[in-house]
């Protein structure tokens, strides 16, 4: 599904430089539209919520905030690392996300499938309970190496077996969960902080964390920008890849390194968040087709399209409370990927 | 016509050795939950000789021991069983039937639904009881019928329908973590207990439900059981075979869950057996069939020694089965995938 | 041995609404080795697939003897028509003797239980096909001629009077495309099988069918003895090759010489 045999022995075989051109301007178009929506959803984020806020002074907040001023104080301490938090981890997901199913050529792979939610979800669990560290400054940093070593695991046991590696990342999970799941029936401490940890949330992070934690995203979709033209050609099968020149395996592991990197903070920034890493690059597919570095581009935009927007509508939707950003998504990303499902025609999981 | 009491052939030969072998492991199972049952019955607060233990399981001697055993000790041995054996037949079902080893009803979402169906019940309407377990029921069973609906489109293509399925298991296990967010923080973490599976509190008229039901459907499971072979061969080679492929499949499947629905009704979704009981029975039979008696056998052993051992041997006192199958499955199947090359699970 | 003739009338098939075969006719003669031919994509194995009831018809029917084959219980059709679809892949773990004894599904009751004939049935058609000493062997450890092998042992086990088979010499290198062609003419000579097959290799059609199709876009070209069909100008029409049709020298059957763009005239 990743490669499309009638794009590929079109294009080969008989240059049509209108249809190519036409298929370049689309892509474009998608790219451009994907911003727009970004910067509207930003907007979106920072001006909408309990107290509605005008757009004008949205800007006057952040351009000349005044103090006392309750709308400029909302903006600033709430919306703002709320919206960074959003564009950082939505971002992070959508890249791994892309890079997990580039690698393992496996349409249901995602970081949560590769253990790595699962991970997090321990070390910060075990934060709460045996070191009562409460505050998410403190916390992000175990749910960032909880990832690591669950992806660590996951990967040194899975390595060089696509399809085996999501088998491999379900079955760590699965090692993970009652371990987790044990300590909370122990300790309602524990179980009280877990659980508002656990249903994904973009609020209660400050500017600090955000600042602390960003080099880590920008490093990761570098990294995956470099990787998407190795994607393409791992795309069509390690042999051919190897036969075009590559090394499968550095690109394996680079690409490892970056998910980690990627879905380790988006972790540790908004909770074990499920479906956005999994939904945002088969949408991304279909949009711009099967060129590794037209999805990256794309997914990088539509995770925080689908993650703050997650949270907007969250906002929104019960008059007197908030819907937790990865609930919302968890609602959005299942019909999208029910959608991918039933769009594809037979291809090997 | 050659009778049956012809010298056999070379292939007689074959077959009955591997007939031999799926007998002996069917047999050592047997043993071993005997002997563990037996086990259990003899542990506890009050430790009965295994002698006092058995006279009781027969409504003989003391009133105390007969108390003890019969209403305390053996409907949780039973459940265990029970429930074991139901994870066991559906997990080689589904794993068979959609040709993939990862097929399984914690993968496909058909578990989280039954703890989402329970926890709902038991933090959004302030249930209790019976009802809550019904409520589990219809949680998996709307999840199945929804994977169902979804991934049909001109027959049941078994990628589409593992895709569906872990898009909904996220689904649950989202709105799940949300219900526990914003319930009392006590009665959440009492929820907590349907997300893991505890065989400790099936009696009665529940245990008389879960027997029936496990019965019926296992007299089912043995109508379906030969098209399993023929249906591995891929649907082409299964239909020139002569075998009504989505009939075949949608029966299997349909028994699949409702095994399923109805094991984790009452005990909850418990982690991995329907996973992990086939893949080990497969490897003990080795003869590149379904397995279905043999991954029934073995799920019931696995929740039995994991309850005991979650109940007398880790962390204490009480740790519910579906913690201790997690932590023995899993390490089972990583070692699995770890030292085997080509073969098995990929 | 069987008199009753596979026969397609008004056939016709397709993919989502995208008609490959319209309106075909087709006869699979009793007792004889039918190849079907043509270029990739001209319908020849979704026909094929038709016949056996693989492929939903979207009009017309096909009939073995009296019988319309898409009103006959799947099981009675597969005790009297065997089919070898495109590239099986047997399951992980499965042995020679165990897949070949899936054959005798047709033929057995409610719960699947093997007899001694069975047994008896599934050694005849492991030791026709040359694979007895494999019996005990996982199909995944065979080489790709072993492998076709068993699975062809597994449609014998099927005891069918009438064999498709869905391009059975793919993957197989010369001598044993023809160790497979020669097993199948054995069949055929000794038992009477009708046999049925879809073969990409035309020179081998030629030499082995009794009666050969040719198709092309969903139509079939020719049909007939390859004697008369396998005409430089069918070869053209069909597959759009320049092409000299001479005499095989072993055989006598008709050989096709491809020009190309480099060689002759």
């Amino acid at each position: 599904m990743l490669t499309s045999p009638r794009e590929t022995s079109g294009e080969v075989t008989r240059p049509r430089p209108d249809l190519v051109r036409q298929r370049a301007r689309r892509r474009t178009l998608a790219l451009l539209t994907a911003l727009a929506c970004l910067l509207v959803i930003i907007l979106a984020s920072l001006a909408l919520g309990v107290r509605d806020i005008l757009p004008t002074e949205v800007w006057n907040a952040l351009t000349a905030p005044v103090t006392g001023n309750q709308d400029h104080r909302v903006v600033l301490e709430q919306r703002l690392p709320r919206t960074g938090v959003g564009l950082a981890a939505g971002a992070a997901l959508g890249l791994a996300g892309t890079l997990v199913q580039g690698v393992t050529r496996n349409p249901i792979a995602d970081p949560g499938l590769l253990g790595l939610n699962a991970g997090a979800s321990l070390a910060v669990v075990c934060a709460f309970w045996l070191l009562g560290i409460t505050a998410p400054a403190g916390y992000v940093w175990f749910a960032f190496l909880g990832a690591a070593a669950a992806a660590a695991l996951v990967f040194s046991i899975g390595a060089g077996q696509p399809v085996r590696l999501a088998l491999v990342g379900a079955t760590v999970t699965a090692l993970i969960t009652p371990l987790i799941t044990l300590v909370l029936l122990r300790d309602p401490t524990a179980f009280n902080l877990y659980r508002f940890w656990a249903v994904g949330s973009l609020t209660g992070r400050g500017l600090d964390t955000i600042a602390a934690l960003w080099p880590f995203v920008a490093v990761g979709a570098v990294l995956a920008g470099a990787l998407a033209h190795r994607l393409n050609m791992l795309a069509l099968g390690d042999d051919v890849a190897r036969a075009l020149g590559q090394r499968v395996g550095t690109t394996r592991t680079l690409a490892g390194v970056a998910v980690v990197l990627l879905a380790g903070t988006a972790t540790a920034l908004a909770g074990p968040i499920a479906l956005v890493g999994l939904a945002v690059p088969h949408a991304a597919r279909r949009l711009v087709g099967t060129d590794y570095r037209w999805i990256t581009a794309l997914a990088a935009m539509l995770g925080p399209v689908m993650l703050l927007g997650a949270d907007v509508i969250g906002r929104l939707v019960l008059p007197h409370t908030e819907l937790e950003a990865g609930v919302v998504a968890a609602l959005i990303g299942a019909p999208v990927l029910v959608a991918v499902a039933r769009g594809r025609t037979v291809a090997g999981v | 016509m050659t009778s049956t009491v012809d010298a056999p052939t070379a292939v007689g030969r074959l077959r009955v050795a591997r007939r031999r072998r799926l007998v002996l492991v069917l047999a050592t199972f047997l043993v071993l939950g005997v002997a563990l049952a037996t086990l259990a019955l003899t542990l506890g607060a009050a430790s009965l000789p295994p002698g006092r233990a058995l006279l009781a399981l027969l409504g003989a001697g003391d009133a105390k021991d007969v108390f003890i055993v019969h209403r305390l000790r053996l409907p949780r041995v039973e459940a265990a069983l029970l429930v074991g054996a139901a994870f066991g037949l559906a997990g080689a079902l589904f794993q068979s039937t959609l040709r993939n080893p990862l097929a399984s009803p914690d993968i496909l979402g058909i578990a989280s639904g039954a703890s989402l169906g329970a926890v709902w019940a038991l933090l959004g309407l302030g249930l209790t009881g019976l009802t809550v377990s019904g409520f589990a029921f219809l949680g998996a069973s709307a999840v199945a019928v929804a994977i169902w609906f979804l991934a049909w489109r001109r027959g049941l293509h078994s990628v589409r329908f593992v895709l569906v399925g872990v898009g909904l298991a996220y689904l649950c296990s989202s709105v799940l973590a949300w219900l526990l967010a914003r319930a009392d923080v006590r009665e959440a973490q009492s929820a907590l207990l349907w997300t893991v599976g505890s065989v400790s509190d099936v009696r009665g008229e529940e245990l008389g439900l879960l027997a029936g039901g496990v019965a019926i459907l296992a007299l089912g499971v043995a109508l379906v059981s030969r098209t399993q072979g023929p249906l591995a061969l891929g649907d082409d080679n299964a239909r020139a075979l002569g075998v009504h492929v989505d009939a075949a499949r949608v029966g299997s499947l349909l028994l699949a869950v409702a095994l399923v629905a109805l094991a984790t009704s009452f005990a909850g979704p418990i982690a991995f057996v329907a996973l992990v009981a086939p893949a080990i029975a497969r490897r003990l039979v080795d003869d590149g069939g379904a397995a279905l008696l043999p991954s029934a056998a073995t799920g019931a052993v696995l929740v039995l020694v994991s309850d005991l051992a979650g109940q007398h041997a880790l962390f204490g006192v009480g740790a519910p089965v579906g913690i201790v199958t997690g932590l023995v499955g899993a390490p089972y199947l990583l070692w699995l995938l770890a030292t085997n090359d080509k073969r098995s699970a990929a | 041995m069987s008199d009753l003739a596979l026969r397609a009338e008004g056939v016709s098939l397709g993919y989502d609404g995208r008609r490959v075969i319209d309106g075909l006719d087709l006869v699979i003669p009793p007792g004889r080795i039918t190849a079907i031919v043509g270029p990739n994509a001209c319908g020849k194995s979704t026909l094929l697939r038709g016949l056996a009831r693989l492929h939903p018809l979207e009009a017309g029917r096909v009939t073995l003897g009296e019988d319309d084959v898409s009103r006959m219980p799947r099981r009675e059709l597969a005790r009297r028509v065997g089919m070898l679809p495109q590239s099986s892949i047997a399951p992980d773990g499965v042995r020679v003797a165990e897949l070949v004894g899936r054959g005798r599904y047709p033929h057995q009751g409610w719960f699947g239980r093997h007899s001694s004939d069975d047994d008896a049935v599934v050694l005849a058609a492991l030791e026709s096909t040359g694979t007895a000493d494999l019996a005990d062997r996982q199909v995944q450890e065979l080489s790709g001629g072993q492998r076709q092998r068993v699975w062809i042992a597994m449609v014998l086990a099927q005891q069918t009077d009438i064999v498709l088979l869905d391009e059975p010499t793919t993957f197989l290198d010369v001598r044993h495309q023809l160790d497979l062609l020669d097993l199948l003419t054995e069949l055929n000579r000794t038992r009477g099988t009708t046999v049925a097959m879809v073969l990409h290799e035309l020179n081998l059609a030629s030499r082995y069918a009794d009666n050969l199709v040719v198709m092309s876009a969903g139509q079939i070209v020719a049909e007939g003895a390859p004697d008369v069909v396998l005409t430089q100008d069918v070869v053209l029409r069909a597959f759009g090759l320049e092409a000299q049709v001479v005499r095989d020298p072993v055989s006598g059957s008709p050989l096709v010489v491809p020009v190309g763009r480099f060689h002759g005239a």
